[in-house]
């Protein structure tokens, strides 16, 4: 009997998740839906991951290792070696829902012109518990700009393309020599954004979320408000490239869309217990477009006397963190 | 008998299309089978005009203001075959430019619908229309665009003195991409290469303030003579954003100059044909290509694509074959009839 390949690739990238793998894996194994192949990308990890992997013994998947390239260039390798009509990315740290892949499949199967489905998340610690906010994006109608603002696929473990439209974003740098590159691995942060800004400025494909919370991400604890700069950094170098791609998008798109990156950024130092950050966050992020304040009053008035109240705060530690735990639920 | 074609262009696109049919008119006799003619009409009409044709092709933009004209002549024309060429639209169009996408669809499926053959004129413009599904399968054709190429291969190769010059050419619009070219030089390459940008548009004012103190790249304006202007080229670089289908490339190549371009749209069918892709579009993507090129040796060795002799008689071969199949089939449908 010929070989057939599978419906859908799921990549799946891994460097030193030890902790998490393994509930990411079951989670992917046991999809309702069952005709797939799971690539796991090892990506010179060093420590138990590679252990952990061998432990699997699901004959749907394999395990590539490289020497570390980072996510983006995991991520790569799974998609060249990918077979599947659908292309689908799990972070080795977040989970599935069991029906999640089925209900991708239906929605890609019903408009051949729907390039990229996608769907909300909710958000779990640590520990695997849920977090009371949720990732409930905006699902059908996306343009450019909405994920160049308040990007609504997300987080990594979210998106499920069509293989022919992700094809779209592929290119071969010159100084890499194997393969193509759809993730730019020259980013570290910042290159799911890049990649579906670059996909939405470069084709016509579709782009649209089903319903329901489909993806548990993880939000890691602890975490330093200095890396909030660094991370600023990198949506800026994204940004700058969407200026090339499409500079008079960009002239209308770029103020808003970089305040509410700083508006966001300013919710992550507060969840942080950082409140002088994130002050200094939103001031920046009002003071860059008040677009943000236009189109979603609410949230970004909230993030703002919150930030504030945080950062006049003088109380012990304890009552800071009770503070904290109670407007992080409320947000 | 010689059956008779009338090209219907607006001012729009008149200059375009003038040069496109001219590679009709200069062909040798007797290699045309038909009577090509172009009929130029004011912006804005609604009403056609009188037209005694057999074939009627559309130049004109397909929009929302062209609609009614479009409509009145496949009622005034009803037993006519009616062909419209793509010169507008791309995928990469689309993507950057058209935000209302629903609208977009409906404008296109509505107006195709009124033509018996819409022509792509490139490869990836046409499995980007059958992609859609725009229009039927058996109504798109695909028929590269050509100019008359003479005064191209006339030129001879460049001298092997002075600093490398690339040359930029077309309209300043956002289009061409030439802003990120001008960046590159500006920002990233010394003095021994060259940029020559020949041509005019709005962006001018743009290009002029990022090249502001620059000595290595040069405003030459527009020409009425494009093979003179490419003559002090070494190379031709297309940084375009979209191209439905990219004649610089098909010009440049014939030349014998290396066609540099980005891998989007109608320029793919250009990489395939030998012009060099670059790796990303990018201002970074562009030092990086250009860098290379400072030695002369090195774009001595640039392939220059594969060869564009066939493209005019492809060309005069693809219009002889289309309108003798439309006209086929009208007569097959008026014996049924």
């Amino acid at each position: 009997m010929a070989y057939e390949y599978p419906h859908v690739s799921v990549i799946v990238p891994a460097y030193n998740v030890a902790a998490t793998i393994k509930e990411t894996l079951h989670s992917i194994i046991n999809q309702t839906f069952e005709d797939i192949e799971i690539i796991v990308v090892d990506d010179g990890a060093t420590d138990e991951t590679p252990q952990i992997l061998k432990t699997f013994k699901d004959s749907r998947m394999r395990v590539v290792r490289q020497a570390n390239r980072g996510l983006a260039g995991a991520r790569n390798t799974g998609i060249q070696l990918a077979m599947g009509k659908y292309i689908a990315f799990c972070d080795s740290d977040d989970i599935w829902e069991p029906e999640k892949l089925d209900l991708h499949v239906i929605h890609l199967n019903s408009d051949s012109n729907l390039g990229l489905s996608f769907c909300g998340s909710s958000l779990i610690d640590d520990q695997g518990r849920f977090l009371k906010s949720s990732q409930r994006p905006k699902l059908k109608n996306i343009s450019a700009a909405d994920i160049f603002k308040r990007n609504p696929i997300g987080n990594g473990s979210v998106a499920v393309f069509r293989r022919s439209a992700l094809d779209v974003i592929a290119y071969r740098p010159a100084s890499e020599r194997k393969r193509d590159w759809w993730f730019d691995e020259t980013l570290r942060q910042s290159e799911d954004i890049d990649a579906w800004m670059r996909f939405a400025l470069a084709s016509d494909w579709k782009i649209e979320g089903i319903p329901g919370l489909l993806t548990r991400y993880r939000i890691q604890a602890g975490g330093l408000s200095a890396n909030l700069e660094k991370q600023f950094e990198t949506w800026s170098r994204m940004r700058d490239k969407v200026v090339q791609i499409a500079p008079r998008f960009a002239a209308i798109n770029a103020p808003a869309a970089e305040a509410y990156q700083l508006r966001y950024l300013a919710r992550r130092a507060f969840m942080m217990g950082d409140g002088a950050t994130a002050a200094k966050l939103v001031r920046k992020a009002l003071r860059t477009s008040l677009r943000p304040l236009r189109e979603e009053p609410g949230k970004t008035l909230a993030t703002w006397i919150a930030s504030e109240a945080l950062n006049m705060l003088r109380l012990s530690p304890t009552l800071k963190s009770r503070f904290n735990q109670k407007i992080t639920n409320s947000l | 008998m010689k059956n008779s074609v009338v090209h219907i262009v607006d001012d729009n696109s008149w200059g375009g299309v003038n040069r496109l049919l001219n590679c009709l008119e200069n062909a040798p006799f007797g290699l045309v089978h038909d009577n090509h003619k172009i009929l130029r009409i004011a912006r804005g009409t609604r009403k056609p005009p009188g037209i005694a044709a057999d074939i009627i092709v559309s130049h004109m933009a397909i929009c929302w203001k062209n609609i009614p004209f479009f409509s009145a002549l496949r009622s005034t024309y009803p037993e006519t075959p009616l062909v419209h060429i793509e010169h507008s639209y791309s995928e990469r169009y689309v993507a950057l430019n058209v935000t209302k996408r629903d609208r977009f669809d409906d404008l296109l499926n509505l107006s195709y619908a009124l033509f018996d053959r819409i022509v792509a004129v490139s490869t990836p413009q046409k499995d980007w229309l059958a992609r859609r599904g725009y229009c039927q399968q058996d109504q798109l054709v695909t028929i590269p665009s050509c100019v008359n190429l003479t005064p191209f291969q006339l030129i001879s190769n460049r001298t092997p003195e002075g600093p490398v010059t690339v040359g930029a050419i077309g309209r300043f619009h956002e289009q061409k991409g030439f802003d990120i070219l001008v960046d590159a030089f500006a920002k990233h390459l010394p003095d021994d290469i060259q940029l020559h940008l020949i041509g005019d548009g709005p962006e001018r004012e743009v290009l002029k303030q990022k090249a502001l103190g620059r000595k290595n790249i040069k405003f030459i304006g527009p020409t009425s003579d494009p093979a003179e202007a490419m003559a002090d080229c070494d190379v031709v670089a297309m940084p375009s954003r979209w191209e439905p289908y990219g004649l610089v490339a098909l010009e440049a190549m014939t030349a014998l100059r290396p066609v540099l371009c980005a891998n989007v749209d109608g320029l793919k069918q250009h990489v395939e044909g030998g012009a060099i892709a670059v790796d990303e579009n990018t201002i970074e993507g562009w030092a990086r290509l250009l860098k290379g090129l400072v030695d002369r040796r090195v774009v001595n060795e640039l392939p220059r694509g594969f060869g564009t002799a066939n493209a005019e008689w492809a060309f005069i071969h693809n219009w002889n074959m289309i309108v003798h199949e439309l006209i086929n089939l009208e007569q097959s449908n008026q014996k049924a009839a």
